[in-house]
């Protein structure tokens, strides 16, 4: 707090004002509009902003760029909770620095209590290993969005994509639904679709939507009539050009054989003519000296 | 517009009213055909590049035309339907023809017939020994050995690109009597078969047909149906001795049309596009694959 109060004060007092007014600002007017969402309190909303929405805010100690501190207005008035006030979400905020990430998950909890108990069941919850994602990873901290769009699903996939990037790779080169991925497609599935989301679940769990025996259902999903054999079609299959199953690798080295050796042939012959061709021009204009033209 | 009309006529059958004595090389029907198939093949690519594509710069604008990438997908359906109606119209002109008795079976196996012979597999090595002036032209009957592989590689693209296609527009019927990895494998063959359908009409079929000094920018024939007789001379020495003199020779206005001229530089023009697109996007993907292999297989 001390060293933020240096910033503030030291650095760009002049500037707190104004800041605060625009932030302050746009808030009052978006709690004008109807809203379910509580009522902002403009007071506390412009002391943060005050210091907080300062594009070039840093840290005085060392002068380092520190890219959390500065949170952008525009951001929160896009947000899901563009009606809350700071403190709604940081409410661990005492005076000292909080641990943001945990004070963030406990904060979600306040309200979406399902949620979080669906998350701490799968194994991105506190029983799994290593590095995992939280709230903030997929939803986003200040610009929280609608959860419900498409274009949601398929950008919290390319946090998967963040530790899992054999398997996103793999999803990209070569299924019906990888390269589409790119495009954000409405009637494109992606990570979420198929794994599920907050009880995220190994496959080897048979809770898992992916296990053996739930997969023909998770495929069902979208494809009502899928029979059987559904379940075969590789999803995750190539990260270069040729896959790994011995079936799937004949029929590409075949396709490339055939396309090299088409293009091979040809661009031999197409050399060769062009070759022909201007010697010929070449002969033509010695034997026609009034010729001139454009060749 | 011709050049016949302004300067001094090449050849003695030319007269200044810009006539000439001409062949019928494409019925009206078959040009109908090739004007449904151009159609469909150029909305195949241009929605299906972009699609296979995704990751390049050049996807999401070419995207938006269509509407985005379900405009994209249901266009290239539409398209896939002309070009498999394009497949239907010739066999079904074929067949119509033969009812008729305007077509017979044994024609198939002519000298002048499009159905490769034992001769083209001879004319390879000739023509190769000729471009390098190491001997005469081949003595061409009405279509070259490229020409052929143009119509064979159509046949085979169709059947290729169609049942794969069909078999990831319809997985859920396919599936019922296919196995699973069957899917995967129509989409490498669906995208490897297009990317050479599309690589070889774009430069080879190209280059053969409006891209010749003799007739650039644009072939007529395609238009008019008429081929000029001089032209089979010079191009086609075996048919020429079958057709001159016959009753299939006749008098014809030659020369561009300003409607020829419009749509074949609309389809060469976007084409090689797309081409260029293509080629330096691939060209990176195989770079990139290039470093993928020296890692091996498996990570």
């Amino acid at each position: 707090m001390r060293r933020l109060r240096r910033i503030a004060i030291g650095m760009v007092g002049p500037l707190t004002l104004s800041a605060a007014s625009v932030w302050g600002g746009s808030l009052s007017a978006a709690a004008q509009e109807p809203s379910q969402t509580p009522s902002p309190d403009p007071m506390t909303a412009s002391e943060c902003a005050g210091c907080h929405a300062l594009p070039d805010i840093v840290v005085a100690d060392d002068g380092e760029y520190r890219p959390d501190i500065y949170v952008r207005p525009d951001d929160v008035m896009a947000s899901v909770h563009a009606g809350f006030s700071c403190i709604d979400c940081h409410s661990m905020l005492k005076a000292t620095m909080h641990d943001r990430r945990d004070a963030a998950r406990e904060s979600c909890a306040t309200c979406h209590e399902q949620q979080q108990q669906a998350y701490e069941e799968g194994y991105h919850g506190t029983s799994g290993e290593g590095p995992r994602p939280t709230c903030i990873t997929c939803h986003g901290s200040h610009r929280v969005q609608d959860a419900n769009t498409r274009d949601f699903v398929h950008r919290a996939s390319e946090q998967c994509a963040r530790c899992h990037e054999q398997m996103n790779a793999r999803f990209m080169g070569g299924n019906a639904f990888g390269m589409e991925t790119h495009l954000a497609g409405e009637d494109v599935a992606t990570c979420a679709d198929c794994h599920g989301y907050h009880t995220v679940l190994p496959t080897e769990n048979p809770s898992s939507p992916v296990n053996e025996s739930n997969i023909l259902t998770t495929c069902r999903q979208c494809h009502t009539n899928a029979p059987a054999n559904f379940v075969d079609v590789q999803m995750h299959l190539t990260e270069g050009p040729i896959p790994e199953d011995p079936r799937l690798r004949v029929v590409t080295i075949y396709m490339l054989t055939l396309l090299i050796g088409t293009f091979g042939f040809f661009g031999y012959l197409t050399v060769l003519g062009i070759r022909h061709e201007w010697r010929r021009q070449a002969e033509r204009a010695s034997s026609r000296p009034d010729a001139g033209g454009v060749l | 517009m011709s050049a016949a009309t302004t300067e001094t006529l090449e050849h003695p059958e030319e007269r200044q009213d810009g006539t000439t004595l001409v062949v019928r090389r494409w019925s009206w029907w078959a040009r109908a055909t090739h004007a449904v198939l151009a159609a469909g093949v150029f909305g195949l690519v241009l929605t299906g590049m972009p699609m296979h594509y995704a990751d390049a710069f050049w996807a999401k604008p070419l995207l938006t035309i269509w509407g985005g990438e379900r405009g994209a997908a249901a266009v290239h359906k539409v398209c896939a339907i002309a070009f498999i109606a394009s497949a239907v119209m010739h066999v079904a002109g074929m067949a119509i023809a033969w009812v008729t008795g305007r077509f017979k079976i044994r024609s198939l196996f002519h000298e002048d017939s499009i159905v490769p012979r034992w001769t083209d597999v001879k004319q390879i090595g000739q023509q190769i020994r000729y471009l390098k002036d190491q001997g005469p032209r081949p003595e061409f009957a009405r279509f070259t050995f490229w020409e052929k592989f143009d119509y064979i590689a159509e046949v085979w693209g169709l059947l290729i690109i169609g049942l794969t296609g069909l078999v990831m527009w319809f997985p859920d019927r396919f599936l019922e009597f296919l196995p699973g990895w069957l899917v995967n494998a129509a989409r490498i063959f669906h995208s490897y078969e297009a990317i050479l359908a599309m690589g070889f009409l774009f430069t080879v079929h190209y280059f053969n047909t409006h891209l010749r000094p003799e007739v650039f920018p644009v072939d007529e024939v395609i238009f008019s149906g008429n081929i000029p007789l001089h032209e089979i001379q010079e191009r086609y020495p075996g048919w020429y001795t079958r057709v001159a003199g016959s009753s299939q020779v006749f008098r014809a206005k030659t020369g561009t049309s300003r409607t020829a001229l419009l749509i074949s530089g609309f389809y060469l023009s976007v084409g090689f596009l797309i081409l260029m697109l293509v080629m330096t996007t691939a060209a990176l993907e195989a770079i990139r694959y290039f470093g993928w292999l020296l890692g091996g297989f498996t990570e």
